[in-house]
């Protein structure tokens, strides 16, 4: 075999305390994931999951410790670079955050004007990733006219629009009723099949059961390879 | 496969950058507050317009009013065979003097050979102009010899004048001979200044008396006088009806304009006040959008944030909201420009006067209101460009 595939993320030693805070919020020894990865994050509450994905998403950095992301040590990457390799991480919440008197289209769209990407390939592509959530016949609709589960799937739709290799979920069912919540974890399997990393935090057991990874998190510190 | 959705579609758009689109999204949705948060750039630049234009219509009226007042010097031409000394022209100088023109001398132009002379007597033909003038330039004050007295032109024979132009581009000088018409003459003075005929500075000056001898009768004789103060306009336009009721076209009057000094001082004086006032305007209009932007940017903060966390680059928010505040400041001046030409061409037909537009100030004011407006918008701009995406994040 040839040298093993380059891992998405790495980290060394990895630790965030929170300024004005004594304890450490999350203290890691050694974490990889894969391209391929599939996992899911479990633990009580305040112990350190948002911490983790924020640390991962690349929106807020260790306090000590070295990562890397696609082979880029992070703690010398100019916030340029930083900006860039967050074009290829999309997050999803608990809350379906919208731009409210938009269209389903427009908010989809929101990312690829960002990213750059020219105006003629926008409606294509938003329309790709709604038809991919099931919702390509709201794309007219205004965000406020929209229920829960319909909200969440745009907000995935807006997230794999920019197809990127890695979708964090913060309890992307949290707020959802079985259905929806199903539907919606359906769609990240679909994601992770197309070839995205993902990573969850769930307090759901059946979200959790889904990934075929399972972390857990306690007060700070992360166990790999827990049983759901 | 894809359902074409039923998006409203702005014409025009397909070559516009989406990041331009995305900034101008709010003013497209919100043209009225757009106006409202643009509207003391627009006060300012209409302030600025009217005052600028104002001032111009006070400047072309001020300097009617002055040339009306300060320009009393009439010149009157007449072609009539009109010869100093002859009747004719005797009761045509007595009716001048008599409708109250001061100061009044006769001139004329001849057509005679002239020529440089130097010392072995050789002659040198010379283009300078020849003119003749009645023993009456004496009493003018405006006209000022720099050697001799008028006296050594008009009792001393064969003397000439000479402009001091000619002095100083043919090298002639006092006491030097030339020929007029064949005979010598001698240089015995020097016209200095000549506000009302600078033609004289370029020119041999003769006494009339030679001039008639030597050229004849002239063709046509000009006689320039001061007319009492404001009176000039009125007293050139009676001129021609005057001295010839018959055929008064044979006969031109004109005032000459003469008022430039006194209204550098006076515009000054205006335009500073103008200044002041345009500046007080323009910081006002500049701390409106200031204000008006970075209320709005914090308003939206969660929404600059979620595009931060979509994508977007500091950068990218910078200039978003940079756009915006320019588009605003931009809109501000197109309407306080249009409002202040209306307001213009109204004080024009109120003040019964020509309405002056400052052009430079037209072309000139929406780039710099969309300047000032870019300017007031830094702040916000600077303020979406730090949003953290964490902390909207963790609103949750
Ligand atoms: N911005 C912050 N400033 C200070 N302390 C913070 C901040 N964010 C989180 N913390 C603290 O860090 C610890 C871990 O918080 P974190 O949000 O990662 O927990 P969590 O596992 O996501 O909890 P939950 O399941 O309730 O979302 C908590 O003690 C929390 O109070
Ligand atoms: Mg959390």
């Amino acid at each position: 075999m040839t040298e093993p595939a380059e891992p998405l993320i790495e980290w060394k030693d990895v630790t965030k305390t929170y300024p004005g805070r004594d304890s450490q919020a999350l203290s890691t020894t050694t974490l990889r994931i894969d391209n391929d990865a599939h996992i899911a994050i479990t633990g009580p509450s305040g112990s350190g999951k948002t911490t983790a994905l924020n640390l991962l998403g690349l929106v807020d950095r260790p306090s000590t410790g070295r990562a890397w992301f696609a082979g880029t040590d992070l703690s010398r990457a100019s916030n340029r670079a930083l900006t860039r390799l967050r074009r290829r991480i999309a997050f999803v919440f608990q809350e379906f955050y919208l731009l409210e008197a938009r269209t389903v289209l427009e908010n989809v769209t929101l990312p690829l004007i960002y990213h750059g990407v020219p105006r003629a390939e926008h409606t294509d592509a938003a329309m790709a990733a709604l038809e991919l959530v099931g919702l390509a016949d709201l794309a007219a609709s205004r965000a406020n006219q929209l229920s829960g589960g319909q909200r969440q799937r745009v907000t995935l739709a807006r997230a794999v629009v920019t197809r990127p290799r890695l979708l964090l979920c913060d309890e992307p069912t949290g707020s959802l009723d079985a259905a929806n919540a199903d539907a919606v974890l359906d769609i990240i399997d679909t994601v992770h099949g197309q070839g995205a990393a993902v990573v969850m935090v769930t307090h759901d057991p059946r979200a959790a059961s889904r990934a075929p990874t399972r972390w857990g998190v306690s007060e700070g510190r992360i166990t790999l390879g827990v049983a759901a | 496969m894809n359902r074409a959705p039923r998006v409203r579609r702005v014409p025009g758009t397909a070559s516009r950058p989406p990041l331009l689109d995305e900034a101008l999204g709010p003013i497209r949705a919100q043209p009225w507050k757009t106006l409202l948060t643009g509207l003391g750039v627009a006060v300012a630049a209409a302030a600025q317009v009217l005052l600028m234009g104002i001032q111009g219509m006070n400047e072309s009226a001020l300097i009617e009013h002055v040339r009306q007042m300060t320009s009393n010097e009439v010149q009157t031409d007449l072609s009539r065979g009109f010869a100093p000394g002859d009747t004719p022209w005797r009761q045509a100088d007595a009716t001048l003097a008599g409708a109250g023109l001061a100061q009044s001398f006769t001139s004329w132009r001849l057509q005679v050979e002239v020529a440089a002379v130097d010392t072995l007597g050789t002659r040198t033909p010379a283009a300078w102009s020849t003119v003749a003038l009645s023993p009456a330039v004496e009493t003018r004050e405006d006209i000022a010899l720099a050697g001799g007295s008028w006296d050594d032109l008009f009792t001393t024979t064969r003397a000439v004048f000479i402009g001091t132009g000619l002095m100083r581009q043919d090298g002639l000088q006092l006491g030097d001979t030339i020929s007029v018409a064949g005979e010598p003459m001698v240089v015995r003075g020097v016209i200095a200044s000549s506000a009302s005929r600078p033609d004289l500075l370029l020119s041999v000056v003769l006494p009339d008396t030679v001039a008639l001898r030597l050229g004849g009768v002239p063709e046509a004789v000009r006689t320039t006088g001061f007319a009492p103060p404001g009176a000039a306009n009125t007293l050139a336009s009676a001129v021609p009806t005057l001295l010839s009721p018959e055929a008064p076209h044979t006969v031109q009057a004109r005032a000459v304009p003469d008022a430039a000094p006194l209204l550098d001082a006076v515009t000054a004086d205006v335009a500073t006040g103008a200044r002041y006032v345009g500046a007080i305007a323009i910081l006002l209009g500049f701390l409106m959008v200031a204000l008006a932007q970075y209320s709005a940017v914090v308003e939206h903060l969660p929404a600059y944030a979620l595009k931060k966390s979509v994508g977007a680059s500091g950068a990218q928010l910078l200039t978003e909201v940079g756009i915006q505040a320019g588009v605003i400041g931009a809109v501000g001046g197109l309407v306080g420009l249009a409002a202040g030409l209306v307001g213009l061409t109204a004080v024009a037909a109120w003040r019964d006067l020509v309405a002056y537009v400052p052009w430079g100030l037209v072309i000139g004011l929406p780039p710099l209101a969309a300047l000032v407006g870019a300017l007031a918008g830094m702040g916000a701009a600077a303020r979406a460009a730090r949003v953290d995406p964490i902390t909207f994040i963790r609103r949750n």
